[in-house]
């Protein structure tokens, strides 16, 4: 169950590791259910440790994010239902595009709504 | 779309049927129901869960060096539509199919066999047991003959299994 509050882990490289649902968006209550390809906006509560490298956002940062995992079944056409392990996002800046330029984790198809992932490497990662 | 084969009881996996679960390092396993996935949260082995196809392959419960079973195999490469070999497989699937069917058959029979004898030993055995608790001393000396004749069926059967 997704909703305002939930925690996730981040599936790209911009150096957040752990965030925070604080608001929803798109005319969803904040005690609504939230599903994979909402978009949300969290804090980042937990950040990489990276050295040398800078990075676009920091700790305690708030930014745009979409869903791309969720331990909660998804349906698909095709008959299948998919879970995963845990809840994942990708952070977005404001203008709502992707910040990372490369997936480090599973993302479902499902998140890939209007093509949002089209400037981020993929691949093997899409399931 | 295609009929997927389940992570741990190795059976069919419908369209429409089971979950995949896709773990972290994006290992993706087909379940085809509740049970199965269960008992893969369980973290159970199928190879040690005695219901599985995995169990009975490996204790030689079940037919695994066979040509017919070569056919189920999942092929990655794609054929180009052709009419007649679509019509040619499908009456080839019934064939294979039924050809299966028939080793299978010979297979149990070949597995059971010796199972009858042993049962019979072992019901006779325990019909010499402890007979007095039962019959009076003087009734069992009337059976007297047909408690040797027992023992006798016993150590046959047992001979007839070490020559076999």
């Amino acid at each position: 169950m997704i909703i305002k509050g939930s925690n996730f882990s981040v599936m790209d490289n911009s150096g957040a590791k752990k965030v925070q649902c604080i608001q929803t968006l798109g005319g969803k209550k904040p005690t609504s259910l939230l599903r994979v390809g909402d978009k949300i906006v969290v804090v980042i509560k937990k950040m990489e440790r990276v050295t040398g490298v800078k990075l676009k956002v920091k700790k305690s940062d708030v930014c745009y994010a979409v869903i791309v995992k969720s331990k909660q079944k998804v349906r698909r056409q095709t008959g299948i239902c998919v879970q995963a392990a845990e809840n994942g996002v990708i952070l977005l800046n404001k203008s709502k595009e992707p910040i990372g330029t490369r997936l480090t984790g599973i993302v479902f198809k499902e998140a890939n709504r209007n093509s949002l992932l089209k400037n981020v490497s993929i691949s093997k990662f899409i399931i | 779309m295609r009929i997927e084969k389940c992570y741990f009881c190795s059976g069919p996996v419908y369209p429409g049927h089971g979950v995949m679960f896709v773990r972290n390092d994006c290992k993706q396993f087909r379940f085809c129901r509740s049970k199965c996935h269960k008992n893969f949260k369980l973290k159970r082995n199928p190879r040690k869960t005695r219901w599985t196809k995995a169990f009975r392959k490996l204790n030689g419960k079940e037919m695994t060096v066979d040509k017919t079973l070569e056919f189920e195999k999942k092929r990655n490469r794609p054929v180009k539509y052709d009419r007649e070999l679509i019509n040619n497989t499908i009456v080839a699937m019934a064939r294979v199919q039924k050809i299966k069917e028939r080793r299978e058959r010979t297979f149990y029979k070949n597995r059971m066999e010796g199972v009858k004898g042993m049962q019979k030993k072992q019901k006779l055995k325990e019909i010499n047991q402890n007979l007095s608790l039962i019959r009076g001393p003087s009734a069992l000396n009337k059976l007297q003959e047909r408690i040797k004749n027992n023992a006798e069926k016993i150590e046959q059967l047992t001979t007839t299994k070490m020559q076999s």
